[in-house]
């Protein structure tokens, strides 16, 4: 008995080989394939002649092996009270497993939400005002142009109001002339 | 679907309460309070120099020797009024509102007798000069804010 022959025929007859044949062993190939066909043709028919009712019976059997092998999933309702014994940590991990999409998204939300406020508040406030947190003050001065007066009252007094106007800007000058001196003038 | 709208909803309310948060709004000031009268020699003291050009001009021209009374710098927050107490008499000024160009002032001046001679309400550009004076007898008092 050749083993290695053996092999390299099983090889061949798998077409796993790559070699040729001499003419010997490519008979023995051909009488493999000549049984192997007549195994599989001997066994369709007698899988054919098996009832219908035996082979239904044969699968459930495979289903309940099938069944026994798994184990029993511990089956929750989906809003059932939590079990007495379990802790909060379960508890909560829980609601979490449970609502993750939701906080998923709410937490995103949140976060465009907080940006976006970021942005508006930061494009939307006075970049000269002082007290924010956009540095030093950047002063824009408005050359001439004198202040708008929008109340003046002198209770014991006539008022002038002068502008004067220099490179260095414009100074709005209120004067009050006590009612006394314009009398003695 | 009820978690996260409810989530949705504590973020939106958060957000808007920093935008509402608004920085604080103050004005950083300086006051000179300067005594104009008339000598023999035109004098301008030197921490006058912010403005001397000014004091030559109408209505200044009247008097050529100026002098510092009392002054200095002046932090004004929005909506406080802050008292000033000087040499002759006292003033308050109150900053209204602002922006990065402008300041809305209310400005009140009381003589040395307690009464009051100005009461007034402006809205100047900043970093511009507002001044408020008044004749007692021959000689001049001058109260002069600049804010930043």
């Amino acid at each position: 008995m050749n083993i290695d022959r053996d092999l390299e025929l099983m090889e061949h007859a798998d077409g796993e080989a790559a070699t040729e044949l001499d003419s010997d062993g490519q008979r023995k190939v051909d009488a493999l394939h000549e049984l192997g066909e007549l195994v599989r043709g001997r066994l369709e028919l007698a899988a054919d002649d098996v009832p219908e009712a035996t082979f239904a019976s044969m699968w459930r059997e495979i289903d309940k092996q099938i069944d026994i092998a798994k184990p029993t999933p511990v089956v929750a309702p989906a809003r059932a009270p939590a079990a007495s014994d379990a802790g909060f940590l379960t508890r909560l991990g829980r609601f979490l497993e449970r609502y993750r999409s939701q906080i998923i998204t709410g937490a995103v939300s949140a976060g465009a939400v907080a940006a976006l406020a970021l942005i508006l508040r930061s494009g939307g406030a006075d970049p000269g005002t002082p007290g924010d947190s956009h540095g030093p003050i950047k002063v824009q001065r408005v050359s001439h142009r004198p202040a708008e007066i929008e109340e003046l009252d002198t209770p014991d007094g006539t008022s002038s109001v002068f502008n004067v106007d220099d490179e260095d800007g414009s100074t709005t000058v209120i004067w009050v002339t006590p009612e006394d001196t314009v009398e003695g003038i | 679907m009820r978690f996260a709208s409810i989530a949705i909803i504590f973020a939106i309310i958060a957000a808007s309460s920093i935008v509402r948060a608004d920085p604080e709004v103050k004005a950083d000031c300086e006051y000179l309070e300067i005594s104009a009268t008339t000598g023999k020699a035109p004098a301008v003291d030197p921490e006058l120099k912010a403005l001397d050009k000014k004091l030559k001009k109408p209505p200044f021209s009247s008097w050529n020797t100026f002098h510092k009374l009392s002054g200095g710098p002046i932090s004004l927050a929005k909506q406080k009024p802050n008292a000033l107490k000087l040499a002759q008499g006292g003033a308050s000024l109150l900053l209204r509102d602002r922006t990065d160009k402008k300041l809305e002032l209310t400005v009140t001046i009381d003589g040395a007798d307690g009464k009051r001679v100005l009461d007034n309400k402006q809205s100047l550009a900043v970093g511009d000069w507002s001044v408020w004076g008044r004749s007692v007898q021959d000689d001049g008092h001058i109260l002069a804010l600049q804010c930043k």
